[in-house]
């Protein structure tokens, strides 16, 4: 069949993102750049607050340790799914699937009720007397780290656990045949193979950790806030929408920036990815 | 080996306690009969389940979830679709750009696709919430849509299209009564997996919302920052629900391997 | 007149030329295979015949009319794939009477007709199954029923039988000849595999890079091929170059080095042109050094047992040969002398490159 009659095909679907993200994206670009002469300006008005550059700072340390908690987490029980779980393989995979389907607002209510004042945790430190007082473990930063880990904790396994069941068992085999120890096999030949599955892992964690919206703004509240509450407030409360356009701008460049990273550390790794 | 074996399946248990935990909780919790959300519930009872239908809050915001749903997934699907079939039988040199503009609203950052919209489409162009709404999660939804049915598609090799046109069929025909009866599975998990996009999506929508307009998990979003009560709790319970039966949908149409590949 | 008329077909994936300027004819009732590797252009030539792909250049004729506009559906040509494409969703009676129903044929029609051919691949038991539901060999004569139960006036076959077992391979070839030759089918088929081709072939086309090498029967492809590219393809191994010489009554073919004479029964190429003489495996006797003959001498690099046979691999200042044996074997480091069968050997032209 011919080429422009496939580019017909392709033609409704390419104009309606074009006209509902390309466009209004450029658009919002162009906001954050009213004066050519001062194309910063808004910019650095920007980030001249100390609370501006707090929450970027966070934001992005956020999205760091959840993404390294994420790995650790992750990386035995992937290994585990892969080559040991046998016929408990499906029921795992599946109940790592499950809570990725399920609504973020359910996943992030749950830790309000675990982490809350009277939640689960206050009342196990006090049963066990660790605590005389509950304690305030809502609103902070620690508490949109878990929220953020338990949300994308199975973004990271499920990738893992793909590449890891495609190691051929032969190779591991003949890896100890040669003489190599476990640890030696785990460091020179699955790290290295499973290297792709962690980098999709890592850049689905990272930059979902980056932009999540209703975890931050439940588990952190105004006192643990990241670009994602920030520019819902400055859009929506405050009405500064010049602010917001220059967060939005910041948001994708971050994105866009990540993937970058990790994709160029993934082409470094191995070449044929 | 023994005891490395023995740290990993402690350390699966650990995550996986981690993972199933909350849920269990917020599961007891919604049938309990106290004010609060204490765990274990002393007394049990259904009557936060009664609650969300006594008010019209989340019933009202669930039907319009639902058919901003449904409105949106037969855009995407219109649109995807031929867009779908287009991606999975070109080799030509635009294949690739177009693949992953059809991509990019999963990779821009949910709430600023929401600002964007509002501001220069919504407001620039004065439209309806109503519409704008609908044009938001047709958006977001596909992405899915286009995904899973071009994975769809590859398993249908074009020569079963061929087949048919030697045998007699127009182009168009052989798409109706050859392809389309073979990625019907696809197309219904494509519309599964957008619709539970649409229903759970939090951040374009709450840019998007308007008086009389709002979606289920934004006005939990609103309720569970006054009321910290258990209605959300049963509400939840209720959503699982919803999950599982989509998932045994998922898993008998396209098997949930497809979440571990890419 | 001729049934099929290819001419001065060329065509292209963008910029890559598949097929230069080819001419072929088919006659009425024959089954014309184009034999060759990947990429030589002989499936692009099917698909140019079915209509699947557009030439750049030249015309497809049929019965006199040109057809390059026609579209592929009103062609009405049967076409069997190389991966069956049967249709999943469809039993095998529906796959069978797919085409007879657009063309609105009554039903009644349409199930005679179905279950002729479903007799004739003995598949009449199976009309209910689906494709996922039967073997290799099975889906392979659905395929071919399919495509013979519209009546085509030309059959298409794309390597039909390349993802068989090596014995149903064998068993298929013949029903496709016997099923061709009774109802007198005039057909064009693909393949790379040189005896199947030849098993089944009235004539065959030999393509390499988009031209045809060579056109003729089966047998005098096999006996007398014109390049050495057919001669590799039909088993010759041992390629040397050299001079044909006139001396007195005697054709000679020499080699430059060495002064290795070999005698020529008959040739025509002209005197004193340079040659390539060309061997198979089985055209060169294998002698001991001490048995004095006249002949290529050599020595043993590898001896392998084939079955039928021992083969050699043979040292000699001519390069490697390859000769084989049927009872005798000469092991590694043997000084042996090659002794050429004038009857086995063909004389190829140089190709001016």
């Amino acid at each position: 069949m011919n080429n422009r009659l496939h580019i017909l095909l392709v033609l409704p679907g390419v104009l309606l993102v074009v006209a509902l993200l390309v466009a209004p994206l450029y658009f919002v670009f162009l906001d954050t750049i009213p004066d050519l002469e001062h194309p910063f300006s808004l910019y650095e008005a920007f980030l001249e607050k100390g609370f501006h550059q707090k929450i970027i700072i966070r934001t992005i340390r956020v999205a760091l340790i959840t993404t390294m908690i994420c790995v650790i987490l992750a990386y035995p029980c992937a290994f585990f799914i892969a080559r040991y779980a046998r016929r408990f393989k499906a029921v795992l995979i599946v109940i790592a699937v499950f809570p990725l389907l399920l609504s973020p607002v359910v996943r992030s209510f749950a830790w309000m009720a675990i982490l809350g004042k009277n939640g689960f945790v206050n009342d196990l430190l006090l049963f066990f007397r660790i605590i005389q007082e509950p304690v305030q473990m809502l609103y902070t930063e620690g508490a949109v780290i878990v929220g953020l880990t338990y949300l994308f904790l199975p973004l990271m396994i499920l990738p893992l656990v793909g590449v890891i069941e495609n190691i051929e068992e032969d190779l591991l085999d003949s890896a100890k045949s040669l003489g190599a120890k476990d640890i030696i096999v785990f460091f020179q030949i699955i790290l290295p193979l499973s290297a792709s599955g962690l980098l999709v892992g890592c850049i689905l964690v990272f930059t979902g950790s980056l932009t999540a919206y209703t975890t931050p703004r439940l588990l952190g509240g105004d006192q643990a806030m990241t670009l994602s509450t920030l520019i819902y407030q400055n859009a929506m409360t405050l009405f500064e929408w010049d602010a917001a356009s220059v967060i939005a701008i910041i948001m994708i460049t971050l994105t866009i920036l990540v993937m970058k990273i990790i994709g160029s550390l993934a082409t470094r790794m191995n070449p044929d990815v | 080996m023994k005891r490395s074996g023995l740290v990993l399946i402690v350390s699966i248990l650990l995550v996986y306690i981690f993972l199933i935990g909350p849920l269990v909780i917020i599961g007891f919790s919604g049938f309990n009969e106290s004010e609060f959300l204490d765990f274990p519930p002393k007394v049990y009872s259904f009557r936060w389940f009664f609650r969300i239908f006594e008010s019209d809050m989340f019933v009202s915001a669930f039907q319009t979830s639902l058919l901003i749903s449904v409105l949106g997934a037969t855009g995407a699907l219109l649109v995807g679709l031929p867009a779908a079939y287009s991606l999975s039988r070109t080799r030509a040199k635009w294949r690739r750009s177009v693949l992953s503009l059809f991509m990019s609203p999963v990779i821009v950052p949910g709430v600023v696709l929401g600002f964007a919209l509002l501001k220069h489409v919504v407001i620039a162009l004065d439209i309806e919430v109503w519409t704008g709404m609908v044009m938001g999660h047709m958006l977001i939804m596909l992405p899915y849509v286009i995904r899973v049915i071009v994975s769809s598609l590859s398993n249908v090799p074009i020569e079963i299209e061929e087949a048919a046109v030697s045998l007699g069929c127009s182009n168009t025909h052989a798409f109706l009564i050859v392809v389309l009866p073979n990625i019907r599975s696809g197309i219904l998990a494509a519309c599964l997996l957008a619709f539970i996009t649409s229903l759970n999506d939090g951040p374009v929508t709450i840019f998007l919302t308007g008086p009389g307009v709002t979606t289920l998990p934004i006005q939990m979003l609103s309720y569970v920052e006054y009321y910290f009560d258990p209605t959300v709790s049963a509400l939840s319970v209720l959503l699982m629900l919803l999950t599982v039966a989509i998932m045994i949908v998922i898993e008998s149409t396209m098997g949930l391997s497809f979440f571990t590949k890419k | 007149m001729e049934f099929l008329k290819l001419q001065n077909l060329t065509a292209a994936y963008d910029q890559e030329i598949v097929l230069k300027k080819m001419n072929l004819e088919v006659k009425q009732g024959e089954l014309l295979s184009l034999l060759g590797s990947s990429g030589c252009g002989k499936t692009t030539t099917l698909r140019i015949v079915s209509g699947f792909l557009k030439q750049r250049e030249g015309s497809v004729f049929l019965e006199g009319q040109e057809i390059s506009k026609t579209h592929p559906s009103e062609r009405g040509f049967g076409y069997v794939f190389q991966n069956y494409a049967l249709f999943p969703h469809l039993n095998v009676e529906d796959n069978v009477g797919f085409g007879l129903k657009q063309r609105k044929v009554g039903r009644e029609e349409i199930n005679k007709k179905v279950f002729e051919m479903l007799d004739m691949v003995d598949l009449a038991a199976f009309a209910g199954k689906r494709p996922l539901e039967l073997s290799g060999g099975q889906r392979q004569r659905v395929a071919l029923a399919r495509a013979l139960a519209i009546s085509p006036r030309l059959l298409l076959m794309d390597e039909p039988l390349s993802n068989l077992d090596a014995a149903l391979r064998i068993k298929m070839r013949m029903e496709i000849r016997r099923i061709q030759q009774e109802h007198n089918i005039s057909a064009l088929y693909v393949t790379h595999d040189q005896e199947e081709c030849f098993s089944i072939s009235d004539r065959v086309a030999v393509m390499n890079e988009g031209l045809i090498e060579q056109l003729g029967t089966p047998e005098e492809i096999y006996s007398s091929p014109a390049t050495s590219f057919v001669a590799r393809f039909v088993g010759f191994e041992n390629f040397i170059h050299g001079i044909l010489e006139n001396r007195g009554k005697k054709l000679w073919f020499a080699v430059e080095k060495g002064g290795i004479s070999i005698p020529i029964s008959e040739s025509s190429i002209p005197d004193k042109s340079s040659v390539v003489l060309a061997l198979r495996p089985d055209g060169l006797e294998l002698r001991a050094s001490e048995s004095r003959k006249k002949g290529i001498p050599g020595k043993v690099k590898v001896a392998t047992y084939l079955g039928k046979g021992y083969r050699h691999l043979v040292e000699t200042e001519l390069g490697e040969l390859i000769a084989d044996t049927k009872d005798e074997v000469f092991a590694a480091h043997t000084n042996v002398i090659l002794i050429p069968n004038s009857e086995s050997i063909i004389l190829l032209p140089i190709k001016n490159e």
